[in-house]
């Protein structure tokens, strides 16, 4: 699924390394919990893991296929076709209905649009079911939900289309811990139902226990230890 | 695509309170800079077309622009007058077919008053060859019952509000607006017969008096002055008419020929007169050449529009950018969910070329409205005929510069946008 070799990143204008990584592999449908202090290199991570980024050296392979051979637009269709991402917060774009939020990476992907099960809007809707939130919200915009309900929308747009890896990036660090424990069964659980890689970044190591396996980023990361 | 044109139209309408500002600024700028284009063509047209059907003016030895600045347009005097004895030697040309004499110098409350003959009102032509046409009363018969009889131009009864059969005064010289520096003729009073109708021509600031009335107010004058009441010399209104009231000279003449191949032949005879020293000038050539001069006026105008077109396309540029950090966090979930780069740089472009496009249009419209319903009153007032007719040449092509320009600004937020999106990787870092 994704596997990382030699991997070197610095954030243009930097002068060390952000990340040196040796190598770390994840199988297929597994939950990988990451975790590491603020400012150790998560996000930037995640931004290789997902092909926004590259690496200037090193491989960062993700279904057989090194992103750093993709020139941009290919990387940008190949994301749209295979990764769903949740941010901390701020993952909806407010003007657009909750239901026209869950069908944004359908819109960007054919293929997401094709692996919906019966049309994208059924899927949405099913999802929006299962991540628990009142039918009478789905056509109201975003903005007038709450922080709690933003992410459970966010959680169904990563899974629309089953996607083959979902990033999320401290999804619950906005969520108080009743609403943050909901939270994590209901994305662990939907991503193990549909196969998907989760890759769960978060500096909060009490939710490691739930997950198949755990990478501690300090510990992986060479330049840190520099 | 057309994901995104949905997505950006959803998310311009979630800002379309900043949006319509920079619209409206668009509109006006654009709109300003139209009829500035429109009004700076209608006054060059209506400037070329202030005398026509005319094929050569004559006056003293001058230059040209100046000749056709007193003999047309009434600014400033002439320095030397031509003799009747010429003039009636160029009326016998064989290819001349009629020679309107002119004589300039005195004024009515800053109007200049001209002495001609009763054919000046039916050889006299502006614009596309329109006569002048009389809108009340009748031409002065040119009579000596009719010595002091006027014939006003349409701003002239206007602006003093006079109508037929008003007495005036003439005053000697071309005094200020009030004449209370000029002498006047105060003792050979004028009654208004006939009132022109408006031709956006120095025509309407004219008073029309017959050439013989003119010589009947001079009668008792020597030197620019009245004689002193002690000469004991003074001639009544009444009185002048027993004198001889021919005029020895005139300041131009307006020369009509049978036909236009003969104009350059009449000019040479009229340049070569030798009992005098004449000029003979094609208006249309004099009036090109003043253009030139007062082109400079009409150069600060198109300046001042483009400037104006600048700042408002600034303003663009910088509501842009000035938004731009707060869409940072919705480019990057549209980056989420796979927009590439390109995809935002469209996304911003197109709502770029959208405020633009409806700013331009409604900035048109405004400027068409503008010029039809101003139009007249800018005739009445300014003597300016604005057409609101089809935008010229160069109407479309400042449109299409406002257009172009508006996309290129919005370019610069794109470009900007793009390469936060690229450094910023899957999350703003703000």
């Amino acid at each position: 699924m994704l596997s990382v070799h030699e991997l070197r990143y610095r954030w243009p204008g930097a002068s060390a390394d952000c990340l040196d990584i040796a190598a770390f592999e994840l199988p297929d449908a597994s939950t990988v919990f990451l975790y590491g202090p603020s400012g150790c290199g998560k996000s930037t991570l995640l931004g290789l893991l997902a092909g926004v980024l590259v690496a200037q050296s090193g491989r960062v392979e993700f279904l057989g296929q090194d992103w750093a051979t993709l020139p941009g637009g290919r990387r940008d269709a190949r994301r749209a076709d295979h990764v769903g991402v949740v941010f901390q917060q701020f993952n909806l774009l407010p003007y657009l209905s909750v239901l026209d939020n869950v069908l944004l990476p359908c819109r960007f992907s054919a293929r997401r649009a094709q692996r919906c099960v019966g049309s994208p809007a059924a899927a949405a809707r099913s999802l929006l079911q299962r991540v628990g939130l009142a039918q009478d919200l789905w056509l109201r915009p975003a903005a007038a939900l709450s922080v709690g309900q933003q992410q459970r929308v966010a959680a169904a747009r990563a899974l629309i289309g089953a996607p083959e890896l979902v990033i999320a990036d401290e999804p619950t660090s906005a969520l108080d811990t009743a609403l943050r424990d909901d939270f994590m069964a209901l994305l662990l659980g939907e991503c193990r139902a549909s196969g998907a890689t989760l890759v769960f970044v978060s500096h909060d190591e009490r939710l490691a226990a739930q997950f198949d396996q755990r990478l501690s980023l300090p510990d992986l990361n060479l330049a840190a230890s520099r | 695509m057309s994901a995104l044109l949905h997505i950006a139209a959803r998310s311009a309408y979630n800002r379309r309170g900043t949006l319509a500002l920079v619209v409206l600024s668009i509109a006006l700028a654009t709109a300003l800079l139209l009829t500035l284009e429109r009004l700076r063509t209608d006054i060059r047209a209506s400037f070329a077309l202030a005398v026509s059907g005319t094929d050569l003016v004559v006056g003293a030895r001058t230059g040209p622009v100046q000749l056709m600045l007193y003999a047309v347009f009434r600014v400033g005097s002439a320095t030397s007058n031509i003799g009747m004895d010429s003039v009636r030697a160029i009326a016998a040309h064989r290819a001349v077919a009629w020679v309107v004499p002119i004589s300039l110098g005195d004024s009515h409350r800053g109007r200049a008053v001209v002495g001609t003959t009763p054919e000046y009102f039916t050889r006299f032509a502006y614009g596309d060859k329109q006569p002048l046409v009389v809108a009340k009363g009748r031409v002065f018969s040119g009579t000596l019952d009719g010595l002091y009889e006027a014939v006003l131009g349409a701003e002239v009864a206007r602006a003093m509000g006079y109508t037929l059969g008003q007495r005036i005064i003439l005053a000697h010289g071309l005094a200020g607006l009030d004449g209370a520096l000029a002498a006047e003729h105060g003792d050979k009073p004028f009654t208004v017969v006939g009132v022109l109708a408006a031709t956006g021509t120095p025509v309407d600031r004219s008073v029309h008096v017959s050439l013989q009335a003119l010589e009947a107010i001079h009668l008792d004058w020597v030197g620019g002055a009245p004689l002193p009441a002690s000469a004991g010399i003074t001639i009544t209104a009444e009185n002048a008419r027993k004198f001889d009231l021919e005029p020895k000279q005139v300041t131009a003449a307006l020369v009509g020929l049978k036909g236009r191949a003969a104009v350059f032949n009449v000019q040479r005879f009229v340049n070569g007169y030798e009992a005098e020293p004449l000029m003979a000038v094609l208006p249309g050539v004099a009036l090109d050449e003043l253009w030139a001069v007062l082109g400079l006026g009409e150069k600060a105008l198109l300046a001042m529009s483009g400037l104006v077109a600048l700042v408002s396309l600034a303003s663009l540029v910088a509501v842009v950018l000035a938004g731009l950090n707060e869409r940072r966090r919705e480019l990057a979930v549209l980056r989420a969910v796979g927009a590439g780069p390109r995809h935002v740089l469209l996304l911003l472009a197109a709502e770029g070329a959208w405020v633009t496009g409806l700013g331009a249009v409604l900035g048109a419209a405004g400027a068409a409205l503008a010029v039809g319903f101003a139009g007249p009153w800018v005739q009445q007032q300014f003597g300016i005929t604005l057409s609101a007719g089809a935008p010229t040449a160069a109407q479309w092509g400042l449109f299409a510069a406002v257009l172009a320009a508006g996309m290129l600004a919005s370019l610069v937020p794109g470009l900007r946008a793009y390469r936060l999106s690229l450094a910023d990787g899957l999350s703003p870092r703000t």
